[in-house]
């Protein structure tokens, strides 16, 4: 192969990935707008009261807590309030070092409580189990430190229903949020876990702990991811699940069947993502047994988080969710092709594998190429000019389609300036942004070949929403 | 230099028009946002401008209906029934009956009927909502056809309503339904039915349970609790003779069992195999059992099973308070360390409760 052929086949490669990455997003996004014009049909109409009220099966809700002394209250307080017929909160203390234990035994009364222990799931040393004098549903593990996954293992030691619902503590529902989570296990028996869409509250009006009025956050990083959810997290997974291929469930706000989740023996405490592993190991697991293994997503904004607001927190995020994907994949890659595996195994798992984990490496492999192909004279202007207009006009023609998917749907932005401010946010995240979460994949990825154990890194929590409930 | 690619390469005229294909879509796309968006505007300040007139005047007119009804424009009919279900869904007793003259003086009914038969999901999910609470019998025949839909939301809904017009009629449209349709979840079944209350459902859910298969029983037993007490007692009877039961049937039995001469069925339970069976017997023991049961109950209390314990404690307490024992000389006479404890569990939780 002569130099030329080289240099003209590379720029083949990195062209048709970028086509097959970006149509493979638009084509989930065409399927998820079928899914979704459905949904949307009866959604606003109200009638979930006339059908479900009454026949909810109640649900422990797990809040693992680690460090949360400053926002754990108002958290607390803010579930307690949950529209839903039967539910118990279970808070988790991973063996917090700051006074987590102190604050929620001042503020909730609790007592310690002679439970019983049953151990379905072994976990790190369980200290002390409690109850709360004001709220008979409210519990507390008080456990040695074994990071999220070892807190939600002891939590559904602890629980008491068939369903858990696992809630991170910064979380900020909604007073139905519940309802509509337990929906799709209501409609079918052999739902194993539902998803809930989680949504970005920076900007966003919060009081009591649930969201009063919607904003578009002010820092333009932020809303840069604001787009990537929407891309992404929303209307890609959305298009997953009628192929019941859904690979991933997030950790903020899911709803899973206890004896589902005991069966393939809880999360697993040696990865970093432990969320998307549990999802892709029932797969593997469930498929093979021949059980049924329907998981599911409910589109509703019904779950609102904190985005990181500076590029040192995004950085650490995003090399953990690579590393955390990666540790997924590998710890189930023989869901990959399995007999079993159906739409998860032979759709889902080589998508996640070609155009998520192996896409920064092709990625900056392709922008790195291109332009040092045009410095060594291989490649003319032109060329290179074709090439990152095709790269940013396909990344753009993604993110749009996400805020037509959006604007057809939930409308969340209602300020007349708000479209055209996610608009411009849309063009510039392909400028730059983009480039630099594929380049923090990339060493999340090498982190993960190396098999650092990083860990979590510090998220830096602003609680920004919290100022108005706390005065 | 040499420059490999120029722009008469293959690769480079699929980039460029790749390019122009998907710029010129994200033009396209910008529009329509802006049109969706347009939309949204007037649609939203349409229907606020509706809720400031109707839902005041609802909120008096609920009351004593007035001799005047505002004009109800076509395209206000969605906003008006999803206000108007809502407030039913919400009230009780004569006012929603208030409610009802309301919608009949304006029309509701036809209209509700004609969106049954050519509107979409939505108008139609709405209409079977409305014509359900308005009782209208010239609905029936409609809704007995969409309670075949595969759309399982539009058929349990039909069925919702037909239980609301015609409890009777609906018993003898819906039980063939409910037999074959088995991706009707028995949960929400099982409400649709108690929308006509046991009398109406009884006598055909009973003959339906008598004639269920062994494949069938699992799904249909989440039905017994329609049953009324002592029409459930006789068919839950008649399959414990039966004999042969699955797992899921037997504790659909005894969840539905409420009478106190039926405790000795949930005792014979009480050494099943299956723990899942167990800890139901356990729980029957403790809503119908009596002091006789004690003996049961403190053998459960012993079961290797985390679950049978638990609920085995929890009926102990519970005929503890009806039957006057002593709860902490129940406890002591304990042997077995893990029944103690469990007992220890129970009546903590019971104190905060």
């Amino acid at each position: 192969m002569t130099l030329e052929q080289f240099v003209i086949a590379a720029q083949w490669i990195f062209l048709l990935f970028f086509v097959a990455l970006n149509g493979g997003y638009l084509l989930l996004n065409l399927v998820s707008l079928r899914s979704l014009v459905r949904y949307m049909d009866v959604r606003g109409i109200n009638l979930y009261q006339d059908m479900y009220t009454r026949l909810e099966p109640p649900v422990s809700i797990l809040v693992p807590a680690y460090n949360e002394a400053s926002t754990i209250a108002a958290s607390l307080r803010a579930l307690l309030q949950l529209n839903y017929s039967e539910f118990e909160i279970i808070v988790i203390n991973d063996g917090s070092k700051d006074d987590t234990l102190g604050t929620l035994l001042k503020e909730f009364g609790f007592e310690p409580f002679p439970g019983a222990c049953r151990v379905s799931l072994p976990t790190a040393n369980v200290r002390g189990l409690y109850l709360s004098r004001h709220y008979p549903n409210l519990r507390l593990v008080d456990k040695e430190n074994g990071g999220k996954a070892d807190a939600l293992n002891a939590g559904i030691n602890a629980a008491r229903y068939p369903l858990f619902c696992a809630v991170d503590a910064d979380s900020i529902l909604q007073r139905d949020s519940l309802q509509r989570i337990v929906k799709p296990v209501m409609d079918d028996p052999s739902v194993v876990a539902c998803g809930g869409t989680i949504r970005i509250v920076n900007g966003c009006q919060v009081d009591g702990g649930y969201l009063v009025k919607t904003g578009l956050p002010r820092s333009l990083l932020v809303r840069f991811q604001l787009i990537e959810y929407l891309r992404a997290f929303l209307f890609g997974r959305l298009g997953w699940a009628p192929m019941n291929a859904l690979l991933i469930i997030s950790g903020a706000f899911g709803v899973f069947r206890k004896d589902a989740v005991i069966d393939v023996g809880g999360y697993r405490t040696d990865t970093v993502g432990e969320d998307m592993e549990l999802i892709v190991r029932m797969h593997r697991l469930r498929r093979a047994a021949g059980k049924p293994c329907l998981i599911t997503f409910v589109p509703d904004p019904i779950c609102w988080t904190e985005a990181p607001e500076s590029l040192r927190v995004l950085k650490t995020q995003r090399i953990r969710w690579q590393r955390g994907l990666s540790e997924s994949l590998w710890m189930n890659r023989d869901l990959l092709f399995h007999k079993e595996g159906s739409a998860a195994g032979w759709i889902a798992f080589p998508f996640m594998l070609f155009f998520e984990w192996a896409a920064p490496l092709i990625e900056i492999t392709g922008y790195v190429f291109t332009v040092l192909a045009y410095l060594f004279g291989f490649i003319a202007l032109e060329v290179l000019a074709v090439f990152l207009f095709v790269a940013l006009g396909l990344g753009l023609l993604l993110s749009v389609s996400a805020l037509l998917l959006e604007e057809m749907s939930f409308h969340v932005y209602t300020c007349p300036g708000d479209t055209l401010k996610l608009f411009a946010a849309a063009v510039l995240e392909n400028f730059g942004y983009r480039q630099l979460i594929a380049l923090w994949r990339l060493r999340g990825l090498w982190q993960w070949f190396r098999r650092r154990r990083g860990g979590w890194g510090r998220m830096t929590r602003k609680g920004h929403w919290q100022q108005k409930e706390g005065g | 230099m040499m420059e490999f690619a120029d722009s008469s390469e293959p690769v480079l005229l699929f980039a460029f028009w790749t390019g122009v294909a998907a710029s010129a879509l994200v033009i396209a796309i910008a529009v329509a946002i802006l049109l969706l968006r347009y939309r949204l505007r007037a649609f939203t300040r349409r229907r606020a401008h509706f809720l400031a007139q109707w839902r005041p005047f609802l909120a008096v007119a609920i009351d004593a209906v007035p001799a005047h009804l505002p004009e109800l424009p076509d395209e206000d009919t969605e906003s008006f029934l999803i206000l108007w279900n809502h407030l039913h869904q919400s009230l009780r007793g004569g006012v929603t009956e208030n409610l009802n003259t309301i919608a009949v003086r304006l029309g509701i009914p036809e209209r509700a009927l004609e969106a049954l038969t050519h509107g979409g999901t939505r108008e139609r999910l709405l209409a079977i909502v409305t014509l359900g609470h308005l009782r209208e019998r010239r609905a029936i025949m409609r809704l007995a056809d969409l309670t075949d839909s595969p759309n399982m939301t539009l058929a349990l809904y039909a069925a919702k309503a037909l239980t609301r017009i015609d409890p009777a009629e609906a018993a003898k449209l819906l039980m063939p339904r409910i037999v074959e349709y088995r991706d009707w979840p028995p949960s929400l079944v099982s409400g649709v039915l108690a929308e006509a209350g046991p009398e109406a459902m009884s006598l055909a859910l009973a003959r339906c349970l008598r004639e269920a298969s062994a494949a069938e029983l699992p799904r249909l037993s989440h039905l017994l609790r329609n049953i009324e007490p002592v029409v459930r007692s006789r068919v839950v009877r008649e399959l414990h003779a039966r004999g042969g039961l699955d797992t899921e049937t037997i504790a659909q039995c005894l969840q539905a069992l409420a009478l106190p001469t039926d405790a000795e069925l949930a005792t014979e339970y009480g050494a099943h195999p299956s723990w899942q069976v167990r800890v139901h017997a356990a729980t029957s023991l403790g809503r119908i059992g009596g002091r006789e049961h004690l003996d049961v109950l403190r053998r459960l209390l012993t079961d290797p099973q985390w679950w049978v314990r638990y609920r085995a404690a929890q009926a102990i307490v519970q005929l503890s308070g009806l039957t006057g024992v002593s709860l902490d000389g129940f406890r002591d006479s304990l042997a077995d360390r893990y029944a103690r404890n469990m007992l220890d569990h129970v009546v903590a939780e019971g104190q905060h409760a």
